[in-house]
């Protein structure tokens, strides 16, 4: 099996060859590759300063980086990166140009994914006040805003299956460890008809989507599910999200990311890593329908050691 | 009026209806410490519970405090006649380096929603602000909030700033935050871990309760 091949089986809960992996975004290329993924001349202020030769010589160097990163990590999916100036409706053409060269490069046999959410997700500081009041003031003002949130995702993700991503990450973040930011009868409302949507469209262009949020989703799963997205990633530890109860639940009816816990990968002992990571493969992997990766992203600051520690274990422990 | 109506009025986050109904309590002559035990405390008693036991959710408690608020415009100018003091009086801020302030801020709603001064240090800050303003504004208690685990090592700074300072005797130090335990705190030497918000609201007003009380 390909990577992609490999991706596709754990997404559609079939059983692959082995267990593939993957994460939402990478942040640990500095430390353990000598570079970041995106050079400092795509970045916003530079970029535009590039002739198109320039700019299209360092987008292939790029991507012939992240297809070697990725490649030394052994992932299934590639997580692209924004380039350019991306609208709420289309990907800007440095974008555009990535794919293409990334799925040049890896010959097709890797899956690329990108972010395609468009629902609210909990709001920061004084933007949650006037969230809050919104709901209980002028709710179907908020409603309307969430259907043109919607559109625009829907509008977005189509021009990303054009341009050769198969799946989408959908990253709104809905809950904190205690719990869901809005009660359930308001993710009823105010998320769930859209997140439906959303998927829905997706899964007509062909693509995959994999539903992350941080937080103990447990209240409200069910309407996640219902949701009928691939995948749901995160499963927070942290938040006491049991990846084995999660499995018995709903593994029949969609496939599991995540779960190895990231605090304990940065403040941990040697020996909760472990514990952690040998967990997730021991009641996620069994039928197939699960992607290893982290609870979060290997952020920042994550000891790389720690990082390819579980790694070693998923290579150890991913083979059906 | 039974002063329950503004308690319940408060709990579903009607604000117009709380600040009218505090008025005519007003007008109908019940005293102003009375409206707002009675009425706009009982009220945040009620949702900080419910909110601790996961029935409700922060958009409802942001909304019930709005209510809270509105009400007690209406109120203050008659509960200073009156003479009313508040509870007591705690400094709150997310620490050094971190600029997350949504526990902070559920925190402070909760121990105003028990009647007790808040003093709002906002986000990103340094240990000696907290102790400087626990000094100047006499606070009890300084509450530190931090979400990440590369920020909370800020609060055994804090803690040592307590020390240094000579006040750790007469100001409490209250932590809590996403990656916060009661582990951590005995092992800075911080006073209080609070889980919750609701528990911290209790937890600040039963300490400042003693301070009154000598």
């Amino acid at each position: 099996m390909n990577h992609r091949e490999r991706a596709i089986a754990a997404l559609t809960r079939q059983i692959p060859d082995h267990v593939p992996t993957f994460e939402l975004e990478y942040q640990l290329a500095d430390e353990m590759f000598g570079k970041p993924l995106v050079p400092p001349e795509l970045h916003p202020g530079r970029i535009e300063k590039l002739s198109q030769a320039e700019k299209e010589k360092k987008i292939y160097e790029m991507a012939e980086y992240m297809a070697y990163v990725y490649g030394e990590l052994d992932y299934s999916i590639i997580p692209v990166n924004a380039i350019g100036n991306c609208t709420a409706t289309d990907i800007s053409p440095e974008t555009r140009l990535l794919i293409k060269d990334l799925l040049d490069v890896t010959n097709h046999q890797v899956m690329l994914t990108f972010h395609g959410d468009g629902t609210f997700y909990i709001p920061d500081g004084n933007e949650m006040y006037e969230f809050a009041y919104r709901i209980a003031d002028e709710p179907d003002e908020v409603k309307a805003q969430a259907q043109q949130m919607a559109n625009n995702a829907i509008e977005r993700n189509k021009r990303l299956a054009e341009a050769g991503v198969e799946s989408l990450i959908l990253c709104s973040d809905y809950c904190y460890n205690s719990g869901p930011f809005l009660s359930p009868a308001m993710f009823a409302e105010f998320i769930q008809p859209y997140l439906y949507q959303i998927i829905k469209e997706a899964r007509r262009n062909g693509q995959y989507a994999i539903k992350h949020t941080d937080g103990n989703i447990m209240p409200i799963i069910q309407m996640m599910v219902d949701c009928e997205p691939h995948a749901l990633h995160s499963l927070d530890p942290m938040a006491g999200v049991d990846i084995k109860k999660v499995k018995e639940l709903y593994g029949d009816r969609v496939a599991l990311c995540g779960n190895v816990h990231c605090a304990a990968l940065q403040t941990g002992t040697d020996e909760e890593v472990r514990a952690s990571a040998e967990y997730c493969l021991t009641w996620a992997k069994p039928g197939g329908g699960y992607i290893f990766c982290t609870s979060n992203v290997p952020f920042k600051g994550m000891p790389p050691e720690r990082y390819r520690m579980i790694l070693d274990i998923w290579k150890q422990m991913r083979d059906y | 009026m039974d002063l329950h109506e503004i308690s319940e009025k408060l709990q579903a986050g009607a604000a117009k209806a709380v600040a009218a109904l505090v008025q005519q309590a007003l007008d109908e002559g019940y005293p102003a410490q009375k409206i707002l035990e009675e009425g706009l405390l009982d009220g945040m008693n009620v949702i900080g519970e419910k909110f601790k036991n996961n029935e409700i959710y922060v958009p409802e408690v942001l909304i019930a405090a709005r209510a809270m608020n509105k009400g007690a415009e209406v109120l203050k100018p008659h509960l200073a006649a009156e003479g009313v003091k508040a509870t007591g009086k705690v400094c709150i801020g997310t620490v050094q380096g971190d600029l997350h302030d949504i526990g902070k801020n559920l925190v402070k709603m909760m121990m105003e929603g028990k009647g007790l001064e808040v003093v709002d240090l906002g986000v990103d800050v340094a240990p000696s602000t907290y102790v400087q303003c626990a000094i100047e504004q006499n606070c009890s208690m300084i509450c530190c909030s931090a979400l990440l685990t590369t920020t909370m090592g800020v609060m055994a700074d804090v803690v040592k700033a307590v020390e240094e300072a000579g006040i750790h005797d007469k100001v409490k130090i209250m932590i809590g935050g996403a990656p916060v335990t009661q582990h951590y705190c005995d092992q800075i030497g911080a006073d209080f871990y609070a889980a919750d918000a609701t528990t911290a609201a209790e937890i600040a007003v039963d300490y400042c309760a003693k301070v009154a009380n000598g």
